[in-house]
């Protein structure tokens, strides 16, 4: 037989790929499929029983009209205080920095995910707990209010608790614990991300720029990426995270966002706010 | 240097001795493409609830894509450059953007095929392996590595690959080494045992066997189990084997394909550790004027994707083909079968016979009659142990007897269809359909939003060759469905007008008559027109498009329900 393969370097390469793969089998013992974990999740205690709005607020520190979004937001957390999470992505053409007086960039990567996914083409934006509201994702700020009081009274499948918050000389780690009870699996993911508060820089404001306006609640960074990390759809668990510290992050500012949406529609079920310190 | 540069080397060391040593280098080169653009301009339609705060924003979609692919010699190389800007509606927003998903660099000789890049690949019927695109579904999990095949004795053929697969527009830190995916490595080997002992008999034989593995780092899954938490033992390695055979003699076939998946907990069978197995058989023998097939087949739980906890569709590596017609009439689409990766048994008959020209009933151009009958069970599915439910994440999931049907059916299809020339100017295709589609299971809704629809269609299709360069094709359809489930009846009428070679013109309605809702009725109305040069395809349209699911294969996208202006041009060179 003719043979190509004899003397030839091709042979090795087959033999590698044959051997890694032959070898690339875990099957895993049935009596070992899983084993106990040493966590401790709160099945009891785990938060609200109503829901928690989580608004996602596209702004930019150059758009004219994202004031009037971040004065109704605090409007709304006055309102209905511990009922209404905001956190305002910094994203799109009104984020972009521009000369001295715009020369901060507060974007993030994974704010700029989520704005491109949902694709504002208008500032200020937002979505609300990521329910379609008329088919669509996107509300207008004059709209939040009518949708606060209608979903802050339902109840909530999931749950969600932020825990255990280190905060190392370059890490902050957590512990975020879920509860989904809904009557079958879904499937869910959790989200984590610092926010921080009180930070003064520049901001249009219709005709003119406010020198010394004050920006909260702004997305600085996160621990598991944009759109999380799978947990059960069902149940509890819970997630384990960590993130490196931005020597610019004032951490007496900064508060923790953490969220349970549904993976298949988007929609936040349930979200919480924590102070850093 | 990252891996695209590495390509590119490839490509201009190759292009570059090519051309030193050909003399006749332009002679043998050869460049081919094609090119599509779809576009849409959405508009709002009350009728059909799509207000303008609807469309804020989403007022229009376009997929474009371009192909360029170069040879010379031995050697190929080519590119794909795509752009959703956005994507039209009903394909996932993930896919926004534009750039070069794909590009490759190639190598063939009598003996050997290398290929760097992306490549497209498929081992026996796709059980263990199948990287593939599919514009119209907007699905790509091509294969981004390296390729390699071997033919080193006459009928053997022995693929070797290993990659990471696309998943929409990964970033370009991601291209290779993606933590967030698993490694795709895989061999195939083909013997055509005539060809190799020389035998240049009937019958023909051919031995085939496949071996997968995906390598993906970092798993941690949490369950709840007996109100304790629970860490999964995941499996960094998952591996899927398959063996085939096919067997040709005269006009008789048969072709069989085992595959056996070890453990692969995933968030698509909700994290269960039973092994998959897939069975699947297909015989046919066909003579001239008659043709039959029969096909089986049984799936259990052979999901099998590069990313654990990924359930929409991408990343899939192996592909489970369908045993269901794909109807190409509009109204029998409206209930066409997806797949069922987690359990299906399904059984397919078909038979083909053409009457003979110059009979009695053949008439003067003959008759052909086609019979098409498929069905689909769920699998039987047993507790592993009492009191643990079934799916239990974090267990072997179920028992299951392997040649017990469950107790769902999930689809049927019956169909006949007739086709006729009753002279030279005038021919038609006469079908009856009947379907029983379990909407709630096959399209994953809750239990009982649906319920089982029972559809029976019927349809003609009959063209006018007015003259030499002219004709009118007629196609009307009628659905109704038991009880008017779902959404009851339809019909539809379709006039396409064509002046051959380039124009066509036509107008259709879809009119759901029979909806249970009154305000439902919709008459779902469409104008067309095309011109077509050479092998350039421009048609523009304005109309209504129902929602619904758009299956190719077994695998489908939901397609929103939408009105405005599009319009597609494409070409090829």
């Amino acid at each position: 037989m003719k043979s190509l393969l004899k003397g030839s370097f091709i042979k090795y390469i087959f033999l590698t790929i044959i051997v890694a793969s032959v070898f690339s089998c875990d099957v895993i013992d049935p009596n070992n499929y899983m084993e106990p974990i040493d966590v401790e999740v709160d099945t009891t205690e785990v938060l609200e029983n109503k829901r928690v709005v989580l608004i996602e607020e596209f702004t930019g520190h150059r758009c004219p009209n994202c004031p009037g979004a971040a004065a109704e937001a605090h409007k709304l957390q006055q309102l209905y205080p511990g009922k209404v999470v905001v956190m305002c992505i910094h994203s799109g053409f009104y984020a972009m920095p521009m000369g001295l007086e715009f020369s901060n960039d507060f974007r993030t990567p994974e704010g700029d995910s989520i704005c491109n996914h949902f694709s504002p083409s208008t500032f200020p934006n937002s979505t609300f707990c990521r329910m379609l509201v008329d088919g669509n994702y996107l509300v207008a700020y004059q709209d939040w209010e009518t949708l606060v009081e209608e979903v802050i009274n339902q109840d909530a499948i999931a749950n969600v608790k932020v825990k255990d918050i280190t905060i190392n000389e370059n890490t902050i780690d957590i512990k975020v614990d879920t509860k989904i009870s809904s009557e079958s699996s879904i499937n869910a993911n959790v989200c984590a991300f610092i926010v921080e508060s009180k930070i003064i820089a520049p901001q249009a404001n219709g005709d003119s720029v406010d020198e010394t306006f004050e920006h909260n609640h702004m997305l600085r960074g996160a621990f598991a990426g944009a759109w999380g990390t799978s947990i059960l759809g069902l149940g509890v668990d819970s997630k384990s995270f960590s993130i490196d510290i931005n020597p610019e992050w004032n951490l007496d500012n900064c508060s923790i966002i953490a969220y349970v949406y549904n993976s298949s529609t988007l929609e936040i079920l349930q979200a919480v706010e924590v102070n850093l310190k | 240097m990252n891996f695209k540069k590495i390509i590119l080397a490839v490509g201009i060391f190759l292009t570059v001795s090519n051309f030193l040593s050909a003399q006749n280098f332009f002679d043998q080169s050869y460049v081919n493409g094609s090119f599509q653009t779809d576009g849409q301009l959405y508009l709002s339609d009350k009728a059909m609830g799509i207000t303008d705060s609807i469309l804020k924003g989403n007022r229009y979609g376009m997929n474009t894509f371009g192909e360029l692919n170069y040879s010379v010699n031995n050697f190929r190389a080519g590119m794909r450059f795509e752009a959703y800007t956005p994507p039209l509606k009903g394909f996932d927003t993930k896919a926004k953007g534009l750039g070069i998903p794909y590009f490759y660099a190639s190598y063939s000789n009598k003996y050997i095929d290398v290929t760097l890049g992306d490549f497209y690949e498929q081992f026996g019927a796709g059980f263990a392996l199948r990287s593939y695109q599919e514009w119209n579904l907007g699905y790509d999990n091509a294969i981004r590595g390296a390729k390699v095949s071997v033919m080193p004795y006459k009928g053997i053929k022995v693929t070797g690959l290993t990659g990471y697969q696309r998943w929409f527009w990964d970033t370009k830190d991601n291209w290779l080494g993606n933590n967030n995916k698993g490694l795709v490595t895989g061999f195939d080997g083909n013997f055509f045992i005539n060809d190799i002992f020389d035998l240049e008999i009937d019958p023909q034989f051919t031995l085939g066997g496949s071996f997968v593995t995906k390598n993906e780092k970092d798993l941690s899954k949490t369950v709840i189990f007996n109100d304790t938490l629970q860490k999964l033992n995941l499996p960094d390695n998952v591996a899927t084997s398959a063996a085939r055979f096919n067997l040709s003699w005269g006009g008789f076939s048969l072709y069989s394909e085992y595959a056996y998946k070890i453990n692969n907990p995933s968030a698509y069978n909700n994290y269960i550790y039973r092994p998959g197995r897939a069975l699947f058989i297909n015989t046919s023998y066909s003579m001239k004027g008659f043709g039959v097939s029969l096909a089986a087949k049984r799936v259990d739980n052979m999901s099998f994707k590069s990313k654990m906890d990924a359930t929409d569709n991408a990343l899939d590596i192996n592909f489970i083909p369908p045993l269901t017609k794909q109807h190409l009439y509009s109204l029998p689409s409206i209930y066409p079968y997806a797949s069922q990766l987690n359990g299906e048994m399904s059984l397919k008959g078909n038979v083909i016979y053409t009457i003979p020209k110059k009979t009695k009933i053949g008439g003067r151009y003959g008759m052909s009659i086609e019979a098409d009958f498929s069905i689909v069970y769920d699998i039987d599915r047993q507790p592993i142990a009492e009191g643990i439910p079934i799916n239990q994440p974090g267990t072997k999931g179920y028992e299951s007897s392997f040649f017990k049907l469950g107790e769902n059916r999930l689809f049927t299809d019956f169909n006949l269809t007739i086709t006729k020339k009753f002279n030279k100017n005038w021919k038609g295709i006469f079908s009856y359909i009947y379907l029983y589609y379990d909407k709630d299971r096959v399209e994953s809704h809750p239990i009982g939003e649906f319920g089982i629809v029972n559809a029976h269609t019927g349809i003609a299709d009959v063209t006018w060759k007015i003259n030499s360069k002219n004709s009118l094709r007629m196609e009307t359809q009628f659905l109704f469905t038991k009880d008017r489930a779902d959404k009851g009846h339809w019909a539809t009428m379709l006039l396409e007008y064509s002046i051959a070679p380039n124009w066509f013109f036509s107008i259709s309605d879809e009119y759901n008559f029979g909806n249970k809702n009154e305000a439902d009725r919709l008459h779902y109305y469409n104008f067309s027109a095309g011109y077509v040069y050479r092998a350039s395809r421009f048609s523009v349209s304005w109309g209504r498009q129902r929602e619904g699911l758009l299956c190719i294969g077994g695998v489908c996208r939901y397609v929103p329900a939408s009105t405005g202006i599009s319009f597609s041009v494409s070409t090829s060179f």
